[in-house]
């Protein structure tokens, strides 16, 4: 038996979801449809708050599992199912954000800040202008938070959303980061680690002083990028 | 060397980051521990890492509904059919244009050997024009002097006279 045939194994014997996915390969539709209920709802957040817009989430999230049935036939399980379904959701939001730029440089001149085709949030912003009261140390509601943490999570570039997002909700290692993003467990170490400080300077300035996050995501390091 | 102490402190925290996301090894975790439980500037840090990261459990989670699921299957069957046409219809025009292309190869390559066939001379056709010649040429050899010009003549009567001085020259 040669290695990749065990590997193979192992990750049928242990993922439940590579079994279902296998069941797709053999063109189990039930299967399928199981494999969508499970993921669409997570692969949705995930795309939302990279994208900032649940509208591209959702139009992603269905070309994610349209590539997944298309390319069912010759799926061999290589990874866990999450870390395979979302290195495909990865590529897919990539390309998206490759042929938005394409677009915007054939369209209109880029303003600044949005020459990358990142997604643009004007709802956040707005709603950033509309905060920019001082607000003193304070336990604040709900809803704000949530609105601080979005733009907070909007400061980071989208390789450390994306890193911050796997490892947050979907709980995955630095090597299936790795893997999913096409990295090394060190880079995703140090990826992982400026996002978590970015997301510290910049919480910890609003819980304070009341400064909201503005949104300037850096960019991205040849370390983060390799 | 206050680099130095910079550089550590980057290390330490880098792998507060590590120890936070569960990411070391035991042995490693353990000697982590012990620098913890000795540095309260280490201790305050590892606080602030985790209050911000525990902020974001209030980042809203999607939840989407059966009519994503329907939309999104409905796609997908319809991207399916349309395979399944492609898949039926593909196989007949490839063996059809396969024959196309094998048959115009056949018919040029015969075209061509034709074509050169014609305009190749061969070493036959000064044989074959001579051969009027070559059939009489025991009754040249016999020919006396002084008999030559009636002898022509009536070569040129039975329409077997030589060719000219040109055409000899010419033939190849």
């Amino acid at each position: 038996m040669s290695v990749g045939e065990s590997s193979a194994q192992s990750y049928e014997l242990r993922d439940p979801d590579v079994r279902l996915m296998l069941e797709v390969r053999d063109d189990n539709a039930a299967s399928f449809e199981k494999l969508m209920l499970r993921y669409q709802s997570r692969l949705v957040t995930v795309l939302e708050h990279l994208t900032g817009r649940r509208d591209a989430a959702e139009d992603l999230a269905q070309e994610v599992f349209l590539r997944i049935y298309r390319s069912r036939k010759r799926y061999v399980p290589g990874s866990k199912f999450s870390t395979w379904l979302f290195t495909i959701a990865n590529n897919v939001a990539s390309n998206a954000r490759r042929s938005r730029a394409r677009r915007k440089e054939r369209n209109v001149t880029p303003s600044a800040g949005d020459e990358t085709g990142a997604w643009s949030q004007p709802s956040l912003d707005q709603m950033a202008q509309a905060k920019s009261a001082f607000l003193p140390t304070r336990q604040l509601d709900k809803a704000e938070m949530r609105d601080v943490v979005q733009l907070a999570l909007e400061t980071l570039n989208e390789r450390q959303r994306l890193a911050v997002l796997l490892c947050k909700f979907e709980s995955m290692s630095y090597i299936e980061i790795g893997e999913t993003m096409g990295m090394s467990p060190q880079a995703v170490k140090s990826l992982l680690s400026r996002a978590r400080d970015n997301l510290r300077d910049v919480l910890e300035a609003y819980m304070e002083r009341g400064e909201l996050p503005t949104r300037t995501a850096e960019p991205e390091t040849a370390e983060e990028a390799s | 060397m206050n680099d130095d102490i910079a550089a550590t402190r980057a290390d330490e925290f880098g792998d507060l980051h590590a120890y936070l996301d569960g990411e070391l090894a035991p042995e490693e975790r353990g000697r982590f521990e012990q620098r913890l439980s000795a540095d309260a500037q280490l201790q305050a840090e590892l606080h602030r890492q985790q209050r911000a990261w525990d902020l974001l459990d209030a980042l809203p989670r999607s939840d989407v509904g059966a009519k994503f699921t329907q939309s999104t299957v409905e796609m997908i069957t319809l991207d399916a059919a349309a395979a399944l046409t492609t898949a039926e219809t593909q196989p007949r025009h490839r063996w059809f244009d396969l024959a196309l292309l094998s048959g115009g190869v056949l018919a040029a390559a015969l075209g061509g050997f034709l074509a050169v066939d014609a305009l190749r001379p061969h070493a036959d056709d000064a044989l074959l024009k001579d051969l009027p010649v070559i059939m009489h040429l025991d009754d040249y050899g016999r020919t006396e002097p002084g008999e030559t010009g009636e002898f022509f003549r009536s070569l040129r009567d039975a329409k077997l006279t030589l060719p000219e001085r040109g055409d000899d020259e010419r033939r190849p």
